[in-house]
């Protein structure tokens, strides 16, 4: 069955070319869910709600553009809805820095460890960077998706990679600490 | 050491990130993909809803029922021995009244063929005027015409009761002839007086007819009693005159209670009712680890407008909107919050809210606390907190209703039956400890609409005509509020309603 038949298929609310729709993309949509939620909870959660979104609103999917993207975009929205009403800490930081480094000595770090920091981040902080860095959003698209200036946009992008460098700072000290001390 | 851009770092790192969900995510979206399909049964209802009100608005404005019953007062009048309704005994009065009138008629008209006879008599005879006659012809030729009309109406009503009626009527037409004959011959006019009133006599007594007329033919011996007649037919006048004003009032105000019968068809007023809900059965409405929790149903709120149309005297179709509320309680309630929110630890009947989502609920007396639905506080720090778990939810109440009239006096007596559509429009589930109160979330096994069976009966007051007070102890059986519920629950509520109705 091509992708045109399959997403045909489910326009009609066929269960069999639902279910195959879902085999066939929720890794990577979950891949989203994971990086923009707070835990894998959670993360299932949206998952559902954002098939659910998907099956909906598949009527309105024209064949114009990946559809990949399409439902990629439907789910980091459903997940947003969730989270942006709730209010995090806006301070903006004094010292914003616009690049954020840290010694390639710790690029070993595993990805379930970077996923963690990043799902431990506060939400905002945390649909920013996933958006900003991670799927390539603007800050002018961001501040608009999450009602926000951006300015904030901005602040909260520095925010949050500045939290992300003092975590794998401070893990990869604590790492090397207890390595010296064996 | 060299320094790496930390989104680079990252980018790389979640490039092509993906990865598996459990397959309990498929079977839930499956689950609310059934439940979905469920819930498009919802918008026929509502199309059903939208054509009932159309046809309540189509029936007030086309009001099919008002022809039928006007057609039945208009036999009313013209079939008095069929009056329906026995309340109306002055309408009945008025409508025998009536009758005797015609019958009245019927007798003046033997009368008048009599006197007919009676002054080709006189003309065989000498003398006697011609204007006169031509007069009474005319008062005949009217007064025929008037009859046949009327005809189909026999004498019903016995002579005794109709003869003071006649007596004067002739009188007083008798009168009028007189004054154009007393200008010719007062004899002449005294001799016709004489014989009218003995005319009067033969109608009085048919049998007797043959002897008045020789009687009128040699005349003038009994003057002193045809005075007398005369004098009694006077006086007898001003109480005629008041009977006969009294059979137009009455005609009147029949008339008026027809017309007041046309216009009100319908009526119109607010309600307000304590509504107790609870369920038949010892099930529960959440989960089956509440079957042997303590329950309590609560008292809410109903209000609403009513509305209702006059099919018949005694049966009255009813519908209206009305908001209502439901409460239920569960006891014996246990809850805390747990570090980690967890799928397994929820209520599969309960959708909870985002803020919600750590509350772990468990009862106090089940003992399948330990079952799949609910999990251990892993982390031991909460202490659990007891209270009950409380279920609100309100709906619109769309009701169809036949009332019928036991009693319709001032003070009316009606049995109530009929069946309601309810479409959910608030749906909350609270946990209560003390004075606290937290919103979980909502039930998602009650049913978007459901329909109940009402019963029960009115006691109503009638201020005035138009405006009445009505108290309407009901029960209503609810047929489908519950998708799935554990055990068996069936609810049902109880409600006085009472409020004011208008007439228009």
């Amino acid at each position: 069955m091509s992708l045109e038949e399959l997403i045909n298929n489910c326009k009609k609310g066929n269960r069999k070319a639902q279910e195959q729709l879902y085999r066939d993309y929720s890794r990577v949509l979950f891949g989203v869910c994971l990086k923009y939620s707070r835990n894998k909870t959670e993360a299932e959660d949206n998952l559902h709600d954002s098939f659910m979104t998907i099956f909906k609103k598949i009527d309105q999917f024209n064949f114009k553009g990946s559809f990949e993207g399409w439902i990629k975009r439907i789910t980091v929205n459903t997940v947003l809805q969730k989270y942006r009403k709730e209010t995090s800490l806006s301070l903006v930081p004094d010292n914003i820095e616009e690049e954020v480094e840290v010694d390639s000595g710790y690029l070993d770090i595993s990805l379930p460890t970077l996923l963690k920091y990043i799902q431990d981040l506060p939400n905002k902080y945390r649909l920013t960077f996933n958006m900003y860095v991670l799927d390539g959003y603007s800050h002018s698209e961001i501040s608009e998706l999450l009602g926000t200036s951006t300015g904030t946009s901005k602040s909260n992008l520095a925010r949050a990679r500045m939290i992300l460098r003092d975590k794998i700072e401070s893990d990869m000290k604590q790492k090397v600490i207890t390595q010296s001390l064996e | 050491m060299s320094k790496k851009n930390i989104d680079e770092l990252f980018r790389e790192q979640f490039r092509d990130f993906d990865e598996i969900p459990d397959e309990k995510v498929w079977e839930a979206i499956e689950n609310s993909l059934d439940k979905k399909s469920s819930k498009k049964i919802i918008p026929i209802w509502w199309k059903l809803g939208g054509v009932a009100a159309a046809l309540a608005i189509l029936f007030y404005l086309i009001n099919p029922f008002a022809n039928n019953s006007s057609k039945n007062t208009i036999e009313v009048t013209s079939t008095p021995n069929k009056t329906i309704d026995h309340q109306k005994e002055n309408l009945n009065n008025s409508i025998q009244t009536e009758e005797s009138q015609y019958s009245n008629s019927d007798t003046e008209k033997e009368k008048i063929e009599q006197r007919k006879d009676q002054q080709e008599d006189f003309k065989n005879n000498p003398s006697y005027v011609n204007d006169n006659t031509t007069t009474k012809n005319n008062t005949n030729q009217n007064g025929a015409a008037k009859n046949d009309a009327v005809n189909k109406f026999s004498n019903q009503i016995s002579n005794t009761k109709n003869d003071a009626i006649v007596n004067h009527e002739n009188t007083e037409k008798d009168k009028s002839s007189f004054s154009e004959v007393t200008n010719d011959n007062k004899t002449d006019a005294k001799q016709i007086e004489k014989q009218n009133v003995l005319a009067d006599n033969q109608i009085e007594k048919p049998e007797k007819v043959s002897p008045n007329i020789v009687i009128g033919d040699e005349n003038l011996n009994k003057n002193s009693e045809e005075n007398a007649l005369v004098n009694n037919n006077e006086k007898q006048k001003p109480s005629d005159k008041k009977e006969k004003k009294s059979i137009f009032d009455e005609i009147g105000k029949e008339e008026e209670t027809i017309v007041e019968n046309k216009n009100d068809k319908w009526s119109v007023g607010p309600s307000i009712a304590p509504v107790y809900f609870n369920g038949i059965g010892t099930g529960s409405p959440i989960n089956d680890a509440f079957v042997r929790n303590s329950k309590s149903g609560n008292v809410n709120l109903s209000y609403g407008v009513s509305v209702a149309y006059e099919v018949s005297k005694k049966l009255k179709l009813r519908s209206g909107v009305h908001k209502v509320d439901y409460g239920y309680s569960t006891n014996q309630i246990e809850f805390k919050s747990s570090y980690n929110e967890l799928s397994t630890s929820k209520i599969d009947n309960i959708t909870y809210k985002q803020s919600s989502k750590n509350i772990v609920v468990n009862s106090q007396v089940s003992e399948t606390s330990n079952s799949p639905a609910f999990a251990n506080d892993v982390t031991g720090k909460n202490a659990s907190l007891e209270g009950n778990l409380l279920q609100q939810f309100g709906y619109v109440e769309v009701p169809l209703e036949l009332n019928y009239a036991l009693v319709d006096k001032r003070f009316g007596i009606n049995l109530i039956g009929g069946v309601s559509s309810l479409f959910l429009v608030n749906n909350d589930v609270l946990l209560n400890s003390g004075d606290q109160t937290t919103e979980i979330g909502e039930a998602n096994n009650i049913n978007d609409v459901n329909f109940s069976t009402n019963f029960g009966f009115g006691v109503d007051y009638k201020i005035t005509p138009k405006l009445q007070f009505n108290v309407e102890p009901m029960f209503k059986y609810q047929l489908n509020t519950f998708s799935d519920t554990a055990g068996q629950f069936q609810p049902f509520s109880i409600g006085v309603y009472s409020g004011i109705s208008f007439k228009f």
